[in-house]
């Protein structure tokens, strides 16, 4: 018998609302989260929420009844089939509150193919709409609220296909190439690919380098490259199919190098060793070379020069021996030391340190004062 | 000392001989000095002691009355601090002039003095050179032991405070000096007239 008091009671007080809005009661709205009250001339409704429960008071007896909790309803539309990097619009239009209240609306991704960042524009907005960047299956989630806190979601999949019947043109290549000029590289566009027909012809093109003899061997699907200087190369590459239909031309840069040479850092020590009138000074200075790449570009040799401060030119470089460089291949730095003897006390010295080719060209350097 | 210092010098000399009418004579002798350096911080630098070669000239005057000049040149080798990193050379020449009174008996003068020393010291370290001066007062005695009319055989002991001036602060480069020499003597102005 219980059960059918708030039965009875939420029948009497929707009849009760619905004919007092006919009759041009006043429904009066005291507060967005727990009560909302409503008033006839004779009588004082009240609907409380109460741990999860609905309860309906009032006025003049005040005996509470509990009612039934109504849950807004969600609906994110059906699902749909969309091609690549086209706008797909989402609409929650389909979603409402049975008790009438106002709903509050998010958007968040469910899943999206990996490597995709396709964003969802306008979340928080009734519709919205989604750019896929991927092929692949989207998985859109909607949330709905009002303002008591009660929800509701639903989700709508996305199924993302490629629509381009032009044939699409796919460059592999090594990026980054690392050798004793000249060096030789391919680059293949065998991953190229046409819905309809097949390949028929592979177009490429330099498009950047630096001025460089450049020999190619195209062989249709790869091509060899071979270059006499390091830089950046770029490359085109436009295919066609057996249908006559072009790709649109993909780009794809390969960073040529003959070798990163070592960062030279280095820290010293200066004494002072007196005579009975003769003063000077001994500077050590540890040099450190290092690598910061695999691609090494190793100097021939090592040099270093000294100056005074106020003096305009080094002196007279001094090569290091080869037999004074320590290797350490667990750390992959290499070091030596440098003693100079009869520095003036109070004065500065500048070092210079480089590695150099056998040509004499300075591959890396460091100053420093000591 | 200019020439006309030198010749103001010697017409000086002539001049009070000839007054006392007595025989100024001039001394010359040559030997070995060792040298004791006391200054704690020279003895780093080098040995604390050191011999080397040393001339002497005394101008007796009038009575026993003279005036001298000394000079010995020494030549060592010393270390730096830290030590041992380098090897360095001292070359010195110190010079010592002044004024002494000889009393003297028949094979026996002994001569107390006193005077201005000025030495010259040249350090060679590290492939470069340094030129210095010090300079200071000296003091000391000396004996000579006749071994003839005309020759004799000198001792002489003195203490020269000679300061050099360092960057930091003033080094005693001098020290105790003894010295053992054979001399002999120029009569000068010898007349039938003149009287020992």
């Amino acid at each position: 018998m219980r059960i059918i008091y708030p039965i009875a009671l939420s029948l009497i007080l929707t009849a009760g609302v619905a004919w007092g809005e006919d009759q041009g009661i006043k429904v009066k709205k005291l507060n967005d989260r727990i009560e909302n009250r409503f008033e006839t001339e004779q009588t004082q409704y009240a609907v409380i929420k109460s741990g999860g429960r609905f309860s309906v008071r009032w006025s003049p007896a005040g005996a509470g009844k509990t009612t039934e909790t109504l849950w807004p309803v969600a609906n994110a539309g059906d699902d749909v089939s969309a091609c690549n990097e086209a706008e797909v619009a989402l609409s929650s239009s389909g979603s409402y509150d049975p008790m009438g209240m106002e709903l509050l609306i998010k958007w968040t991704w469910v899943s999206k193919p990996a490597g995709s960042e396709a964003v969802i524009n306008n979340s928080n907005n009734k519709n919205c709409y989604i750019i896929p960047d991927q092929l692949g299956i989207y998985t859109v989630g909607l949330n709905v609220r009002t303002s008591d806190n009660r929800e509701a979601s639903d989700t709508v999949v996305i199924t993302v296909s490629d629509c381009d019947y032009r044939p699409k043109a796919v460059i592999d290549g090594p990026g980054e190439v690392c050798d004793k000029m000249p060096v030789t590289f391919r680059l293949d566009g065998s991953d190229s690919h046409t819905r309809e027909g097949d390949i028929v012809r592979y177009n490429w093109a330099i498009e950047s380098s630096p001025s460089s003899h450049i020999e190619m061997t195209d062989n249709g699907r790869e091509i060899d490259i071979t270059v006499d200087m390091p830089g950046m190369y770029e490359i085109s590459l436009t295919v066609e199919n057996s249908l006559g239909l072009s790709s649109e031309t993909v780009y794809y840069k390969v960073k040529v190098s003959d070798g990163d040479p070592p960062q030279i850092s280095g820290a010293g020590t200066r004494k002072t060793i007196s005579a009975l009138l003769l003063k000077r000074d001994t500077a050590k200075i540890n040099i450190y070379m290092r690598y910061l790449s695999d691609c090494r570009k190793v100097p021939a040799k090592y040099i270093y020069a000294m100056r005074a401060l106020g003096e305009l030119e080094y002196g007279e470089p001094k090569e290091i021996s080869s037999n004074n460089i320590n290797s350490n291949e667990d750390t992959g730095i290499s070091s030596f030391e440098i003693t100079e003897d009869c520095l003036i006390p109070g004065t500065r010295y500048y070092f210079l340190i480089a590695g150099v080719t056998d040509q004499g060209e300075v591959l890396t350097f460091k100053e420093m004062s000591i | 000392m200019t020439k006309f210092k030198v010749f103001l010098i010697i017409m000086l000399i002539t001049a009070a001989a000839s007054w006392a009418d007595t025989r100024p004579r001039v001394n010359i002798s040559a030997g070995w000095s060792g040298a004791l350096r006391l200054d704690k911080e020279v003895k780093q630098y080098y040995s604390p002691f050191m011999m080397a070669p040393q001339g002497r000239l005394e101008i007796r005057l009038l009575h026993g009355i003279t005036i001298y000049g000394a000079a010995q040149y020494s030549q060592e080798k010393g270390t730096t601090i830290p030590a041992f990193l380098y090897e360095t050379k001292l070359q010195t020449i110190c010079t010592d002039y002044g004024i002494g009174y000889q009393f003297k008996w028949k094979n026996l003068s002994i001569m107390p003095h006193g005077g201005y020393s000025i030495m010259y010291l040249r350090e060679s370290a590290f492939g470069a050179k340094e030129n210095r001066t010090a300079q200071g007062f000296h003091a000391g005695i000396k004996i000579n032991l006749y071994l003839g009319r005309n020759s004799y055989f000198l001792m002489n002991a003195n203490y020269t405070d000679a300061k050099l001036q360092t960057d930091i602060d003033r080094l005693n480069v001098g020290g105790f000096r003894f010295q053992v020499g054979l001399g002999t003597h120029i009569r000068l102005f010898e007349s039938p007239y003149s009287v020992e």
